[in-house]
């Protein structure tokens, strides 16, 4: 039977697939992708499958993401099967449907292709407008929300640009930054021992750690936040990697959840220390108690909203309790902090902390006892030259006083943040040993 | 340099053009019962391609990876079932980059390559 299927109606864009001849070719038809497969050769005539597609399809395929096995079986819509002679003549064509196919037609599970194609190529821009498009779907499909509103009427509840940035996102991005540097340092003060890498390796790391916004919506402001994963791949240490996939998440879990139980609220006072939870609660919690905003969450596009667990104030008052320190002698957190004194020529001295992070501290600091030191406590009778390095260090939040005299070890540690009493008790431990000696 | 199945496609104008200078190792798909067929130009057994340039060459790839990706998308009723390589000098043919695909080769042997012996089956194909 003569077929009156015309093909030349169709505009061919470019031959994915060519061995001796086209195998796989796209074609348009009123701005409709479709693709025509050689499916088999008989000694007269040659087998097409035409089937219209989504450029997605297309994309997809030939970026290695769906196989072409998948393609033609998953296609819903009907599918014509052309035989032409080779003379490039249509002898017969029929519609069918992908469940309906000759299973020999389709090609094996595996059928991946990586295309490659050149710059003048039309898939080389394809790819590019499909990559990024992609990548926004995958991170929207994961994103959480959160919404901003204002109570006040006189706009129509619609937000001002100032009052997002300072009653908002500014206090986000903090909170959010605080909870990345504090828990960095809490996963990798071991694997990374030394802190001038520590602290650096967290400073490079907190722009990518961001959350990514992926939707937003405006008026009442609302957005969509997501965790870009693909990105993180690039962090060559495999621990380091493995965190920062999880951290963004982790931050979601624990500050914005919606309901912050008994137990959990505890979890987060022995988890946190007071100065950490003020850097990572108090500022969201801040944004909570507002009383001209209201912020929500919801975990994704279809659910509905609800208040963050922080704004409930009996769990804000406990996560940020301070301790009456006048009361109770406790034990402190101690550190030793750099600083650097500027000295101009009238000799007036200014000293500055190097960098407000949380990773400016020194791992020792030094301290020679001289004579007058002894002097000075009322310790006669020591050698005029006498000299003893005191080492202060940082061990386990606590400061110790380490030196060595006479080939002796001597050690103080300290359980406040009282040096004076410490440098005195170790001048006085060295006098006794001293002066037992010098007999 | 005479090439191969020459006199049928020298009325094609810039046929074939220019060769990739240098050594090259190409893969192609071939049918593994038939070796002798598989080095035919297909503008012999299809009337449709007789002034098609391209037809009067054989496809080759970059890669084995790239060819046997080529080999896994073709439909089962397709009789190509394995690769073969050959490492193409200067003077065994025409070779040149072709179509949009980067990894894609047409190659035009010359009269003294003997493709059949001179392409080495390729173990572990489809």
């Amino acid at each position: 039977m003569k077929s009156k299927f015309d093909l030349s109606q169709f505009e061919k864009i470019e031959d994915i697939i060519f061995i001796d001849e086209p195998i796989l070719s796209h074609l348009k038809l009123d701005e409709i992708d479709y693709l025509f497969y050689l499916v088999e050769t008989t000694d007269s005539s040659d087998i097409f499958l035409l089937l219209q597609v989504e450029a997605q399809d297309i994309f997809r395929y030939i970026t290695g993401r769906e196989s072409l096995k998948n393609i033609i079986s998953n296609n819903k819509k009907i599918i014509i099967v052309i035989e032409q002679n080779f003379n490039g003549e249509i002898l017969e064509n029929y519609f069918s449907t992908a469940k309906h196919l000759d299973s020999d037609y389709f090609p094996q599970e595996d059928s991946f292709i990586n295309l490659q194609p050149s710059v003048n190529s039309y898939y080389y821009n394809m790819i590019k407008k499909y990559e990024s498009q992609y990548y926004l779907e995958t991170l929207r499909k994961n994103a959480f929300y959160l919404k901003f509103e204002s109570k006040n009427k006189k706009y129509g509840e619609i937000l001002g640009l100032k009052e997002i940035a300072d009653n908002f996102l500014e206090k986000m991005s903090k909170s959010f930054t605080n909870y990345v540097k504090i828990d960095f340092k809490k996963q990798f003060s071991d694997h990374l021992i030394d802190k001038s890498i520590l602290n650096s390796t967290i400073n490079k790391l907190v722009s990518d750690l961001d959350f990514r916004m992926v939707d937003l919506k405006f008026g009442s402001f609302e957005i969509g936040l997501a965790v870009d994963e693909i990105m993180k791949n690039s962090i060559e240490d495999k621990k380091i990697q493995d965190w920062a996939k999880k951290v963004a998440y982790n931050y979601k879990e624990i500050v914005l959840d919606e309901n912050i139980t008994k137990e959990e609220t505890q979890e987060i006072i022995n988890n946190f220390t007071e100065d950490e939870r003020i850097k990572i609660f108090k500022p969201i919690i801040e944004i909570a108690e507002n009383p001209n905003f209201e912020l929500k969450i919801k975990n994704d596009k279809e659910q509905k909203y609800s208040s963050i667990g922080l704004k409930d104030k009996k769990v804000a008052k406990e996560i940020l309790a301070r301790q009456d320190l006048l009361k109770v002698q406790k034990e402190q957190d101690l550190g030793l902090v750099q600083f650097t004194a500027i000295i101009d020529k009238n000799d007036n001295k200014k000293f500055i902390k190097i960098e407000d992070t949380l990773f400016n501290q020194v791992q020792a600091a030094f301290y020679t006892l001289t004579f007058n030191d002894f002097e000075k406590y009322n310790l006669r009778g020591v050698s005029k030259d006498i000299k003893v390095e005191l080492v202060l260090q940082q061990i386990n939040n606590k400061i110790a006083l380490k030196s060595t005299f006479d080939q002796r070890d001597f050690n103080v540690l300290l359980n406040d943040d009282k040096i004076e009493d410490g440098i005195k008790k170790m001048t006085e431990t060295i006098y006794e040993y001293y002066t037992n000696n010098s007999r | 340099m005479k090439l191969l199945n020459s006199d049928n496609f020298n009325h094609i104008s810039d046929c074939p053009i220019n060769s990739e200078k240098g050594e090259k190792k190409l893969f192609r798909c071939i049918i593994k019962e038939d070796i002798q067929n598989s080095f035919i130009p297909l503008a012999f057994e299809k009337a449709k391609y007789k002034d098609n340039c391209q037809a009067w060459g054989l496809s080759l790839f970059k890669s084995k990876e790239i060819a046997m990706q080529k080999l896994k998308s073709l439909s089962k009723k397709k009789t190509m079932n394995g690769l073969a390589f050959a490492f193409i000098t200067d003077s065994n043919g025409i070779k040149h980059q072709s179509g949009s695909d980067l990894n894609h080769y047409t190659f035009y042997p010359s009269e003294n390559f003997i493709c059949t012996t001179e392409f080495k089956i390729v173990e572990d194909e489809k």
